[in-house]
């Protein structure tokens, strides 16, 4: 939630961010606009209030230090020479990780319930809301108040490999850089998250908070690895797991032939008959991403497809701001 | 163990692949659904496969299972009682019962042979259980395989037995037999036990003691005969055995009298007896006469005296009635006899023909002008013999040998031809399908040929019993002609003046046979032996020569020339040629028109189908491959042509024979129908007495049961059950079957 704002504010808000408008917004610029000027009319008291030279510690004098930073007023009281060290805080590096593998087209909610009258189809065609539509949407979102708050942004949308990027720059053109890479498609390729996770660290040179928007439809252990990878690097990592209605619920009830999107090949079952195994699975599953992911401490949230976007903004805001204060506390 | 019906076993466990098919047709139309989260969806298929399958397979097992049983329900498998164990299952019995004429006699206490037959039969029928099957056979000649093969519906068997009647021709226990012992050879069944269950009263019609029966069930150890026992005392029954009409005088053309011959059987022959017979008439068309509502033509009595067995009518006709003067046609004379106890053969029909002028064709040259005696030609001896008074009823029709054709033969009833050599192929085709249809055809040697190459086309035209020779022998000296011995009716009225008749007639030149190859009736012979004057009958047909159909064919070996023979001069001329030819057109054209029931016959030619008229619905009797009829009833039936046109009129008269009531020594019977079992047999185990109050037991006592019938219900039902549960189980649906981990798990996706 992303405030304790008034419920008329709060009700816009969640107005502004629901697939419903969002879809109804041609382009994926204007749709990021909106979610972020919607979170922001939410709130309260805005957390983005600027940085600024700050004091970190003292430290004894050795000769040749530059005596500009003398803290006189100790040397006054105590007679001792001691040095004032400041920290120059730096905005925050943002890395932005999209899922574009093949599993991340599902989607069963219709444009047109989506975009409400008029609209049946995205602007490329698509009659379905994926989870990638969701994914983006998102992703743009961040990057907008990211980049609006001086930080810098960087994009990779990978898929078994680096599909497609946006070095990280705060500059003023990255906003449209970042727009032009979130608008691809997802490719018929199952997920390699240690490979695309190791290519966007290889590009950081510094700490950087990563928000990885994905289904983590992949191995588990390769996730442990990947964020371990993260952690070992002191890098901050959020998980932003894109689910789809219907993956959770297995709400089918007719034989049929399931075909896979990424290779798996056809299995022809009753869901009827496997349901109870389906659900305890995925659950199980989810749970595991979950667990894994706090117990290195990064943040975990689960993004429904057709719910609004305020919880995953609110909780990278607050995830942003948690990384910002232990950053200033070292 | 056998099932009651074959058929629906076979069925059912084709049906089997029904859900197969089911199953496969609806795995063939599914689209592939596009699923992001395979991994779980192949994780949890993993888990749940063995039990999935497990699932499916015994759902199948169970529909599979469930579609078998209801077909092995339906098809009612049996065992024979008492022997669950490896017993054959149910028998076929072989219903034969007697509905001949002899099963028309009334008893004194009411009601006939028949219907002691028929509740006999309904007791075995009522003996008998589901697992038996049971075939009918009625012994009325030739005897019918009603129900044949054997029927598992013994209601449907009751009912044809309740709705038989006496019939007018003999009993046929060959033929019956011989039908059960194909079938019990060749049916399904064959190698189970069998009973051949024959109900009739056996009497002296019904067997013949003096041949034995064909050993039809020789080597079918399984079988068994049971017959009715034979009745103890003859009843008694006297019959018309022939009714013959009598011409008076050569030139009638109306019979004068009728000679009714009368039998008794089983009375008491040592008593005298008298009883009334009258003729009634029946013309198709023409005469006024008929019926038994109208004036009979003959009443009178007939006499046996005591000792004596047969005796014979002769009865006068009414002329007055019977000669209106412009009818030709048919006259189907019924002569009946006051009734007795089996009254079917009490009455007898004889059809006569009715002309009222005879039409000759004469193929010959026509020769004009006056001519001397000395220059008469055959052709002139015989026109002069054919008419010689004015008054006589036959009318000469000169026909040119070189041109005759169909339009000139149809005016005519006989062709007489004097110039054969003259006569081309197709006016010999002409010739024979006017013999075909019935007609004479007097065929002679022309005079002046010295060659007779024209025997060619006549035997080869008439397909002829014998070869004539082409050359005519001329003899030394005048040979005599003597009268053969024959059974022809042909000159059958002026028998009695032959042989005065023909002691003049010499012979100087003949063509004789050469050859013989069949059969036919020497009328008049040379004193050496050889044939001179035969009678024939036209060949090709062979059912139609061994029953005597078609018309005749009279070959005259000599030229009537006195070249050849003094006949034209003697007094014989005269009477030979009417006679022959009115007697010849007469049994020419008679053929098949008296019949006797259940004896086989070719009725006319053209005729496919008989048609007795009666009360109620019409009985049809159609002609089989070969052309023969047999008749089982007695009456006047119609026939009927390829154009639906109805035509010659047949009389078909009970059979006397089959109808004798003498009865039968039971020992000799019981010797007789062993039989049917083969040479050799011993009659006390292979035929056994029905007995009449116990016939259900005799029967029923190794009938079997169908001890399944509820087992099977009670396993279908429980296989219902099971399907039901079985496919509600791998359904998968309905909330009762989410357990508590996925309720848990949805409500906290939910939440």
């Amino acid at each position: 939630m992303p405030a304790r704002g008034g419920e008329a504010t709060h009700a816009d808000a969640t107005l502004y961010l629901h697939p419903q408008t969002l879809a109804r917004l041609g382009t994926l610029e204007l749709r990021a606009k909106m979610i972020v000027e919607g979170v922001m009319s939410g709130m309260h008291r805005s957390p983005y209030h600027g940085f600024s030279i700050e004091f970190a510690q003292h430290r004894a004098y050795a000769p040749g230090d530059d005596l500009r930073h003398l803290d006189w007023k100790v040397y006054g009281r105590s007679d001792k020479l001691y040095l004032k060290q400041y920290e120059q805080e730096t905005n925050l590096d943002l890395m932005l990780l999209v899922d574009a593998s093949g599993s991340m087209a599902f989607g069963t909610r219709s444009f047109a319930s989506a975009a409400g009258t008029g609209v049946t189809t995205s602007p490329d065609g698509r009659v379905q809301w994926s989870k990638f539509d969701h994914a983006t949407a998102t992703a743009a979102a961040m990057s907008y108040m990211a980049l609006r708050q001086g930080d810098r942004v960087g994009l990779n949308v990978f898929a078994d490999k680096l599909v497609v990027g946006a070095e990280r720059s705060g500059a003023q053109g990255q906003w449209r850089r970042i727009i032009d890479a979130l608008s691809t498609h997802p490719v018929n390729q199952p997920t390699d998250f240690l490979r695309a996770i190791d290519q966007a660290m290889a590009k950081l040179t510094n700490r950087a908070l990563f928000a990885i928007i994905s289904d983590f439809y992949t191995d588990p252990a390769a996730i442990r690895t990947a964020l371990a990878r993260l952690r070992h690097r002191r890098h901050d990592a959020m998980l932003f797991q894109v689910v789809d209605e219907a993956e959770m619920t297995f709400g089918l009830d007719e034989v049929a032939p399931f075909e896979g999107f990424e290779g798996e090949g056809r299995l022809r079952i009753d869901p009827r008959s496997i349901r109870q195994a389906y659900i305890e699975a995925f659950t199980h599953h989810r749970e595991e991403i979950e667990k894994t992911a706090r117990g290195f401490g990064f943040d975990y949230q689960l993004v429904r497809t057709h719910d609004w976007l305020g919880p995953p903004l609110a909780s990278f805001i607050a995830s942003r701001n948690a990384v910002l204060k232990r950053r200033k506390r070292r | 163990m056998s099932v009651l019906h074959p058929g629906l076993l076979a069925a059912g466990i084709a049906a089997v692949a029904i859900p197969i098919v089911i199953h496969l047709l609806l795995r063939r139309r599914r689209k592939p659904i596009k699923w992001a989260a395979m991994r779980f969806l192949l994780e949890a298929y993993q888990k749940q496969r063995r039990k999935l399958k497990l699932q499916q397979w015994l759902l199948l097992i169970a529909r599979c299972l469930l579609v078998v049983l209801v077909g092995i329900a339906l098809a009612r498998p049996l065992v024979q009682s008492g022997v669950l164990a490896g017993g054959s299952a149910g028998r076929t019995v072989y219903l034969v019962i007697d509905n001949s004429i002899a099963s028309g006699v009334r008893a004194a206490a009411g009601g006939t042979a028949l219907d002691r037959h028929k509740q006999a039969a309904s007791e075995v029928l009522s003996g008998l259980g589901p697992g038996d099957r049971v075939a009918l056979v009625t012994l009325a000649g030739p005897a019918a395989g009603v129900v044949l093969p054997a029927s598992a519906d013994p209601a449907a068997v009751r009912r044809i037995v309740e709705g038989l009647e006496p019939l007018d021709s003999g009993a046929d226990l060959r033929r019956a037999f011989e039908l059960v012992g194909s079938d019990a050879r060749s049916s399904a069944d064959a190698g189970k036990s069998a009973s051949v269950v024959v109900l009739s009263d056996f009497l002296e019609g019904a067997v013949d003691l003096s041949a034995p029966l064909p050993a039809a069930l020789a080597g079918l150890d399984d079988v068994r005969v049971i017959a009715s026992s034979p009745v103890a005392s003859a009843p008694e029954n006297m019959q018309i055995v022939s009714v013959e009409p009598i011409w008076d005088d050569p030139g009638d053309l109306r019979p004068g009298q009728v000679s009714v011959r009368v039998r008794r059987v089983g009375a008491a022959v040592s008593e005298a007896v008298s009883r009334r017979v009258r003729v009634f008439g029946h013309a198709e068309r023409g005469l006024g006469v008929g019926g038994a509502h109208q004036k009979p033509l003959a009443d009178g009595v007939v006499r046996l005296a005591r000792g004596a067995q047969e005796a014979l009518a002769p009865l006068v006709l009414d002329r007055e009635q019977l000669d209106p003067g412009q009818a030709s046609g048919q006259l189907v004379l019924t002569a009946e006899l006051e009734g007795d106890d089996l009254p079917a053969d009490d009455e007898r029909r004889v059809v006569v023909p009715l002309r009222d002028s005879l039409r000759v064709g004469l193929v010959a040259q026509r020769r004009f002008g006056a001519q001397r005696m000395t220059d008469f030609r055959a052709s002139d001896w015989i026109r002069i013999a054919l008419t010689p008074l004015l008054s006589v009823p036959i009318e000469v029709v000169d026909l040119n040998p070189a041109v005759l054709d169909a339009p000139q033969l149809a005016q005519v009833d006989v062709l007489i031809v004097a110039e054969p050599h003259l006569v081309q192929d197709a006016g010999w085709g002409q010739m024979r399908r006017l013999v075909d249809r019935g007609g004479l055809v007097l065929v002679c040697p022309p005079t002046d040929a010295n060659i007779h190459l024209w025997t060619d086309s006549f035997e080869r035209a008439f397909d002829l019993p014998v070869r004539l020779a082409r050359e005519a022998t001329t003899f030394a000296a005048p040979v005599r002609v003597v009268p053969a011995e024959t059974t022809s009716g042909v000159l059958r009225l002026i028998k009695g003046e032959l042989p005065e008749l023909v002691r003049p007639v010499t012979v100087s030149k003949a063509l004789p046979l050469e050859s013989e190859e069949g059969v036919f009736e020497t009328l008049f012979a040379m004193e050496q032996g050889q044939p001179w004057m035969i009678s024939m009958r036209a060949g090709h047909i062979e059912e139609q020569q061994a029953s005597g159909g078609g018309g005749l064919v009279l070959y005259l070996a000599s030229s009537p020339d006195p070249a050849w023979t003094n006949l034209p001069l003697m007094p014989l001329m005269v009477p030979l040629l009417q006679e022959t030819l009115r007697q010849g057109i007469a049994e020419s054209g008679s053929r098949a028109t008296t019949v006797v029931a259940g004896e086989a016959f070719v009725p006319a030619l053209g005729v496919r189908e008989l048609v007795l008229e009666r009360e109620g619905e019409p009985i049809h009797a159609s002609a089989s491959v070969g052309g023969g009829m047999t008749l089982r009833r007695a009456g006047v039936w119609r026939g009927v042509d390829e154009q639906g046109l109805r035509g010659v009129e047949i009389a078909s008269n009970p059979d006397a024979d089959g109808a004798r009531t003498g009865v039968v020594d039971a020992g000799a019977l019981r010797a007789w129908l062993a039989g049917a079992s083969g040479v050799g047999a011993d009659p006390v185990t292979s035929v056994q007495w029905l007995d009449g109050e116990g016939s259900s037991e005799g029967i029923g006592q190794r009938a079997t049961r169908s001890p399944f019938d509820l087992p099977l219900l009670l396993g279908v039902l429980a296989l219902v059950l099971v399907e039901m549960v079985l496919a509600r189980w791998a359904s998968h649906a309905g909330p009762w079957r989410m357990g508590r981990g996925v309720r848990d798990a949805s409500e906290r996706q939910a939440a």
